[in-house]
């Protein structure tokens, strides 16, 4: 299963989830954390999914980003049922399809932007000879070339988060999933990041989803969800 | 993921974080270290020791008589006897002696002391050396010189420990020149002897036939065969009951014991050196799994399969052993060489090559037993959970 040779043009719908329902037993009773979730993403869409804390919104995401199965429900990446997929080929879409800035921008330690943005390659069986070439593109969309040798853990917070997006960016995903992208960010920085992710999606072969409390940041997207004890109010 | 991708990222792992893994790999270092040295230098050192063996009873040493009473046709051993006992698989050297009393001349008295005439190779059997001069050899038989050596109780009996060397004395009233003194042996019967070649006593002493002979093993462990195939031999030669062995039973015995624990020791040292080594892997991978546990989340969201984590953390226990096996190798090399250049032997090259490769498998071993368990925990974790670790 996999969506080459299909086409991404602005607004074709690229994540349609439907009646996505996650369950978790609580000692003798069960608690539905989601309860019935049905969402559609674009191409070139970026959408908001807000709530308070408990409301659901991470474990939302983290079935879109095929960490988690849900109880019920069925989700299509640009049509494939990748709900239906075994654990290693729902790896395989994470790597080739699926790009992830995730809370806190975890860049590994101890290794430089390059080797940070080496992994999601190096896990795709990226040729190793293109490779620098990609990694050049995709830190040049981010503003980040300058520091591609640089130690990870030397950035500024800033800086982190470029090399966190530019990573997630590197396999050309179709959609990214960014969990409080701007989160450990002051207010200028937040507006540039959120500035790099609009014109990253406005070229229209991808979409983002992002989870986030600040209502500010969640006014660059076109779409904002907003997400309460487990129901999506769009 | 590549092969070579997954070589890089676990050295890289390793090396950017040598201040975890230095104490297990120089455990594992040390032990294939002692291990090589131990198997490849442990026969040349029994042989080394086995050349000192009179400090410890020359227990090596196997004495072979032929029985000779009055009246009864006198036996002795002949060169082609002595060719057929070299032959044996396990016996070193061998040297014949024959034994009468003498007479010697000192301040116009004479002496009755014990003579033997042996030949060239029978200092190097017993592992005596000279005390003072030196010891006759082959080419003092060939030339049949009248030459002798002294041992040293005798030279302080009869000439008051005054240096002989050089000097002549006589014997059966002829004289001989003091070759050395005898050293090398602490029984007080052999420091008491006078020494003469074999071939020129047997010219000059009538009756005198060599009915004695010394076979010096290469090792303790071949005693008792040689012991139990001399009569066999020698035997197609003389009636075997006219054949008498001999050899340090007790003492050899003993030996044996001391040795046999020693080695276990030893071997018991590396392998739980090497125990512990791996024990260090099993230690410092579980908790790597533990204190990584949000990079293996953050690996798993970018696409890597649970092979691939499991091949990586598996890689990274083995470069871990095997890096440190290499070390070890190279030391266990370096301390062959100098056990070799201490012993005076040259390195068994043959037997180096074998202790590499089985140091090389054992490192295997050490790394996929002891990072086997912790990479199939790193591979099998839940994404959601590790991406959320604290």
């Amino acid at each position: 299963m996999s969506s080459a040779g299909k086409s991404r043009s602005t607004g074709d719908p690229i994540l349609v989830v439907r009646d996505i329902v996650k369950r978790y037993p609580n000692g003798n009773q069960f608690i539905d954390v989601l309860k019935g979730i049905s969402m559609t993403v674009r191409y070139g869409e970026m959408a908001a999914i807000m709530g308070p804390s408990g409301s659901g919104k991470t474990t939302l995401l983290q079935i879109l980003g095929l960490f988690l199965r849900p109880t019920r429900g069925t989700y299509l990446l640009a049509g494939d049922d990748v709900l239906k997929l075994d654990r290693n080929a729902q790896a395989s879409v994470r790597g080739q399809r699926l790009g992830f800035v995730l809370q806190g921008c975890d860049l590994l330690e101890k290794t430089s932007v390059y080797e940070n943005l080496e992994y999601p390659l190096i896990y795709t069986r990226f040729s190793p000879n293109k490779r620098r070439e990609r990694i050049h593109l995709a830190l040049e969309r981010v503003g980040m070339t300058h520091r591609i040798n640089h130690d990870a853990n030397k950035l500024s917070g800033g800086e982190r988060q470029r090399v966190a997006i530019a990573r997630a960016l590197v396999n050309l995903p179709e959609v990214i999933l960014a969990d409080e992208p701007t989160g450990q960010l002051d207010h200028k920085n937040s507006h540039i990041i959120m500035e790099y992710f609009a014109e990253v999606v406005g070229k229209g072969d991808t979409a983002m989803i992002m989870v986030t409390h600040d209502a500010e940041i969640a006014r660059h997207c076109q779409t904002i969800y907003h997400i309460e004890d487990g129901v999506l109010k769009g | 993921m590549w092969f070579r991708d997954l070589i890089k990222i676990s050295l890289r792992q390793l090396l950017r974080h040598w201040r975890r893994y230095w104490g297990v790999a120089l455990t594992i270092s040390l032990g294939v270290a002692g291990f090589i040295t131990v198997v490849t230098m442990g026969e040349d050192f029994k042989n080394n020791l086995n050349d000192n063996l009179e400090l410890i009873g020359g227990v090596t040493v196997i004495r072979v008589t032929l029985l000779n009473e009055p009246g009864w046709r006198p036996l002795w051993f002949q060169p082609d006897i002595i060719d057929s006992v070299r032959e044996i698989k396990g016996v070193r050297a061998s040297s014949r002696l024959a034994h009468k009393m003498v007479k010697i001349e000192v301040a116009t008295r004479n002496w009755t002391i014990p003579m033997a005439a042996v030949d060239a190779g029978f200092w190097k059997v017993r592992g005596f050396n000279a005390f003072k001069g030196e010891l006759f050899g082959q080419e003092d038989l060939q030339e049949r010189r009248r030459v002798c050596v002294i041992g040293k109780i005798l030279l302080r009996k009869l000439f008051k420990s005054r240096d002989m060397v050089g000097r002549y004395i006589k014997i059966n009233g002829e004289l001989y020149l003091v070759s050395g003194v005898l050293g090398g042996t602490h029984a007080s019967d052999l420091a008491e002897r006078v020494y003469l070649p074999l071939s020129t006593a047997s010219d000059r002493i009538p009756y005198l036939f060599p009915d004695r002979l010394y076979v010096r093993c290469n090792t303790w462990d071949d005693v008792e065969r040689v012991s139990e195939e001399l009569p066999v031999v020698i035997g197609k030669f003389y009636d075997p009951k006219r054949i008498d062995v001999q050899y340090s039973y007790d003492a050899l015995q003993h030996v044996l014991r001391v040795v046999t624990w020693s080695e276990f020791f030893v071997y018991l040292t590396i392998l739980a050196t090497l125990l512990l080594g791996g024990l260090g892997i099993w230690t410092i991978m579980m908790s790597a799994v533990r204190t990584r546990t949000r990079e293996i989340g953050l690996k798993k969201a970018m696409g890597a399969l649970d092979r691939d984590i499991l091949s990586q953390f598996l890689t990274e226990a083995l470069c871990l052993s095997v890096g440190s096996a290499l070390v070890g190798i190279i030391a266990g090399r370096i301390a062959v060489q100098l056990a070799s250049h201490m012993l005076k032997s040259p390195v068994p090259e043959d037997i180096f090559l074998s202790c590499v490769s089985m140091g090389f498998l054992m490192a295997l071993g050490l790394g996929i037993g002891a990072g086997i368990y912790p990479s199939i925990r790193a591979s099998r974790m839940q994404v959601a959970e590790a991406t959320r670790y604290e």
